[in-house]
């Protein structure tokens, strides 16, 4: 008698499983079963996981499981195996994991986001590799500058003769400028201390300063020391991100984490669908989103008029209101 | 009132970590500030960064070591503490239309003292004679008089003023001197742009917002009289809803009890106050704002026209607000607000009164074209006054007066050209019970450079001050006469007032405001000022021909007044130092001060402050101002003489900045103050001067 109650209770249990995988095939759409997105953080740092927040937002309804790692967290072996696995697309989060990535597991495919620098972190060339870079183009920004500052004929930057891509940025910067304008870079590797090069940059007499997001010159304090030497000279600095605007510089371009893990996550989408493949030329990596920033109440202590034009395209206004 | 750029309540509200002070290696540099021999507030001291940081004086690193990560997009997100905050003036002082004096919440703290009109009096124009422990003559650009009716006082631009008074009482105000985060001093005619009756001057007191005071906070202050003030504090934020609640409680004993010659002074003070207030953000644009403010006085009877009451004096004052704010864009912003002003005054052989302040305002900011910024809106206020004038010594008898005050006022700020601002602010006003006015100014603004930093102005500004009840109903019977005089007669006599008219005054301003960089600013004032119908007192014959005094209220003469005011502040990550001086001449045509109900500036004064911080714990402090003789023709004794003030005090930190000890003294050189007599005081005595202090407060 048992086995006639059991012979139901089997195929029942064989249905439900056939349903489920049907289901479940069914529900993870194109891209077949098993895809897998791994994300790689450079660290736990909180614009890394806003990235990855933005990225597991621009991936809802995608066929494919998202785990991060951070770098710090696991060997050598284990990104490399990461890195080769079938039916896996894996993205770095950050410089750090994007460099460590190319060095450890050579030759394999990956996608990157909140990675300074165009060349990709050294994936500059590589057809498999593509990304999102959170350099802002040049001339992107000088546009604005010439927006802001229409009479500025000098503008002045700080760098590192001593660092090589210190140095490419200025020579980037200069070869971006329009005749017309020219650049004034101070060297503070040359300058027998930080305010000193401060000093020098404001003496030089430009009429508006640039700033980048370059770790060999500015930190924290520095640009503080920066903001202030400028704000007490009258000459407006434009800043490499939106915190820096709302310290006290006058105008300036930034990003927000969540929008390269969105921008990144269309490049993961492709890839999960299975309709990519390696073009011949190696893809430049994708502008980010830039969003522009203009402090009201610097430009009412230096007595700037900012253009209504720029005013009604800012992202953010710090007007003294938050 | 009016939502003035100057005294929007704007400012990065994040919390500040305790400020650090760089090493003690930079006092060197500025071995000119003379801290023992420096003393009176500044004019346009720039407030110090509380997060300020020195510039850094270390070598320059060397480049990351190969190897080594090098990836800059961790500096994109970093936060860097704010240099420039708008919470010091939306608008520069260079652009401001009229000569605007500011006190800040470092000048109050750093100075140790608890009655604001003592904190003041060390800005340029701003007078305070102290009649005793508990009245203060004050005023701008002279006119000082206890009932001083002549300078518009207001908290977070709501009006402070007492509606039946006129003047201010500032030891009613529901307010704590550490919840000031500054105090504006506007000098000249204000009218157009921050209400009614700013006839001489305008006194906007800007109190903090919660999210610049989170945490709890303590404060006790002693003197060696056994004066005391203590404050409780404590603020929070939570998620959209963010408050400030303060408790204080303040008592001052009678100069008799703290000086020799004041015996039988009977000006002891203790005050309860509440002032609380909760911000909801609605949205990222949009929020709503209430405030309410108790306070509770009890203080000693004093003596006027020959009368010295018995009973002490109470009073009550309740104040809340609510208020709602938009902004659609940087330029585009509106308010709405109801506030109200609730006293109940009990004040023997004065009067005792309820009365009841309810005001209704808007005001829009917007921008027309590319270069008018507007500014459109209107009040209606409703006053009920009562008094109980059931005891026969009250100058004011049982009535009630109903009293109904509507404005509107428009303000366009047209940028010319780049360099060229023309500002015109126009006002009307009605009020049921005196005439309709109307104020105005129109300023011109020229930079010199292009960054703005060197600025002339020339302005023009007509203001009117209305009447208020109790002068519209004074009357006073004083001193009965004994026998052989017929039985009900008085020797003062102050017949009720006829019809009165606004006061007027109109002026002529040059200014010129510098920013030299590095710190460094300057401001130069001059002002020709011609007053008409002021109110004051008119001697009137004794009908019976026995001599007595008998008087009356009415618009009796005019004044001619002249000012020129000088300031420089010097400000840097060590300390600040401001000197200014001021040279002021009012001229009533009749050529006696007091008839017109005050008492004449000073012709010269001066003034230097001075804060040093050595180190990350210790802050040096003084102020020091002089004042030059006060003329009254003989209705005003020893208040005459020029006198020299200079406070002092030492703070240290402790605890990594939760806590701080100060150690002062108030008026160093001056022990006891002589009796000061005003019109209608017929007996006076010293007050204390040389005033040794300590405070000790704590903030989590």
């Amino acid at each position: 008698m048992a086995s006639s109650h059991w012979r139901p209770s089997w195929l029942l249990l064989v249905a439900l499983v056939c349903v489920a995988a049907i289901g479940g095939a069914l529900a993870r759409g194109p891209g077949g079963a098993g895809m897998e997105v791994v994300v790689v953080l450079s660290s736990d740092a909180a614009p890394y996981k806003a990235a990855e927040a933005g990225l597991r937002a621009g991936l809802k309804g995608a066929a494919a499981e998202v785990r991060s790692v951070e770098l710090g967290s696991v060997s050598a072996e284990a990104v490399r195996e990461l890195a080769a696995g079938p039916g896996r697309v894996v993205v770095a989060v950050g410089t750090d994991a994007a460099a460590r990535l190319r060095a450890m597991a050579p030759g394999q495919a990956f996608l990157y986001c909140m990675v300074s620098g165009t060349d990709g972190a050294g994936s500059a060339g590589d057809v498999r590799v593509e990304g999102v870079t959170t350099d802002i183009p040049l001339a992107e920004q000088v546009a604005l500058i010439r927006e802001a500052f229409p009479g500025a004929r000098t503008i002045g930057c700080l760098y590192r003769a001593d660092d090589e891509k210190s140095r490419r940025r200025v020579d980037a910067m200069r070869a971006a400028l329009p005749p017309g304008l020219e650049l004034r870079a101070v060297d503070l590797a040359a300058e027998p201390s930080v305010a000193a090069g401060v000093k020098s940059l404001v003496g030089a007499g430009p009429q508006v300063i640039w700033t980048v997001p370059d770790g060999a010159v500015y930190n924290a304090g520095m640009i503080r020391t920066l903001l202030k030497e400028s704000l007490g000279a009258g000459v407006p600095v434009f800043g490499f991100s939106t915190p820096v605007v709302r310290a006290g510089a006058l105008l300036g371009v930034g990003i927000l984490p969540e929008d390269q893990g969105s921008q990144v996550a269309e490049l993961v989408r492709a890839r999960l669908t299975g309709a990519w493949s390696a073009p011949s030329v190696a893809r430049a990596p994708i502008d980010p989103r830039a969003r522009i920033a203009i402090n009201k109440v610097v430009a009412e202590r230096l007595g700037i008029r900012v253009p209504r034009s720029l005013m009604e395209r800012a992202d953010d206004v710090f007007d003294g209101g938050e | 009132m009016i939502d003035h750029p100057v005294s929007r309540r704007n400012g990065l509200n994040r919390p500040r970590a305790p400020r650090t002070r760089p090493a003690a290696a930079g006092a060197g540099r500025i071995a000119w500030l003379l801290w023992a021999a420096s003393a009176a507030a500044p004019a346009f001291a720039q407030p110090q960064d509380p997060a300020g940081e020195a510039a850094p004086v270390a070598p320059v690193p060397a480049a990351l070591p190969a190897g080594e990560s090098d990836s800059n997009e961790l500096l994109l997100f970093e936060d860097i503490p704010v240099v420039v905050s708008a919470s010091r003036s939306a608008r520069p002082l260079t652009l401001t239309t009229v000569p605007v004096g500011v006190v800040s919440s470092a000048d109050i703290h750093y100075s140790g003292l608890t009655s604001l009109p003592e904190i003041l009096q060390f800005s340029p124009g701003f007078h305070t004679l102290r009649l005793d422990r508990n009245r203060y003559a004050t005023g701008v650009r002279g006119f000082q008089h206890e009932f001083s009716d002549r300078t518009l006082f207001l908290i977070d631009g709501k009006s402070a003023s007492n509606v039946f008074e006129g003047g201010v009482d500032f030891q009613r105000l529901p307010l704590l001197a550490e919840d000031i985060e500054r105090v504006e001093i506007v000098r000249g005619p204000g009218g157009a742009a921050w209400g009614a009756n700013a006839f001489n001057g305008v006194v906007n007191i800007i109190t903090k917002s919660p999210e610049k005071t989170l945490g709890l906070f303590a404060s006790s202050t002693v003197d060696q009289f056994g004066d005391t003030l203590s404050h409780v504090r404590w603020g929070a934020k939570d998620g959209d809803l963010a408050w400030r609640l303060s408790f204080g409680y303040q008592s001052h004993v009678a100069s008799g009890d703290a000086v020799a010659h004041a015996e039988g002074s009977n000006d002891f003070g203790r005050q309860y106050i509440f002032s609380g207030a909760v911000v909801k953000t609605l949205s990222d644009q949009a929020t709503l704002t209430f405030d309410l403010g108790y306070s509770n006085l009890v203080r000693g009877s004093e003596e006027f026209i020959d009368l010295t009451p018995e009973r002490n004096a109470n009073s009550y004052s309740v104040r809340p607000s609510v208020r709602f704010d938009q902004k659609w864009d940087a330029d585009t912003s509106m308010y709405v607000r109801w506030f109200g002003n609730f006293d109940r005054v009990d004040r023997p052989g004065l009067w005792k009164y309820f009365a009841a302040e309810n005001d209704v305002e808007a005001q829009v900011n917007f921008v027309a074209g590319e270069r008018h910024h507007l500014s459109v809106g209107g009040n209606f206020r409703f006053n009920v006054i009562e008094t109980d004038g059931d005891e026969p010594d009250l100058i004011i008898g049982d009535d009630m007066f109903d009293e109904q005050w509507a404005g509107v006022f428009l303000i366009d700020r047209w940028e010319v050209t780049d360099r060229f601002t023309l500002e015109g602010q126009a006002r009307a006003d009605w009020n049921s019970s005196t005439e309709a006015d109307w104020s105005g100014r129109l300023t011109a603004l020229y930079a010199m450079d292009a960054g703005k930093r060197h600025v002339v102005r020339l302005a023009a500004a007509k203001a009117f001050r209305a009447p208020t009840a109790a002068i519209r109903e004074f009357s006073v019977l004083r001193v009965p006469l004994e026998p052989p005089a017929p039985p009900g007669l008085f020797g003062v006599v102050g017949l009720h007032p006829g019809e009165l008219n606004n006061e007027q005054t109109y002026s002529l301003e040059a200014g010129y405001t510098a920013t030299w960089g590095h710190g460094f600013s300057t401001s130069t004032t001059l002002a020709f000022q011609r007053y008409c119908d002021l109110i004051g007192t008119r001697i009137v014959d004794d009908p019976l021909g026995l001599g007595r005094t008998y008087f009356q209220l009415d618009n009796i003469d005019g004044a001619n007044g002249a000012v020129f005011e000088q300031s420089a502040t010097l400000a840097g990550e060590e300390g600040s130092l401001s000197v200014w001086y001021a040279y002021s001449e009012l001229r009533p045509d009749q050529g006696n001060a007091q008839p017109i109900r005050a008492l004449l500036p000073p012709e010269h004064s001066a003034g230097v402050t001075g804060r040093l911080f050595l180190g990350e714990l210790w802050t040096l402090n003084s102020a020091y101002r002089f004042t030059g003789p006060l003329a009254g023709e003989g209705l005003v004794a020893d208040a005459a003489r020029a006198t020299h003030r200079l406070d002092l005090t030492v703070s240290r930190r402790f605890a990594g900045s939760r806590g701080e000890f100060t150690f002062g003294v108030a008026d160093v050189l001056d022990s006891t103050h002589d009796a000061v007599y005003q019109l209608g005081q017929f007996t006076s005595h010293d007050t204390p001067g040389r005033t040794f202090f300590a405070r000790l407060q704590l903030q989590f």
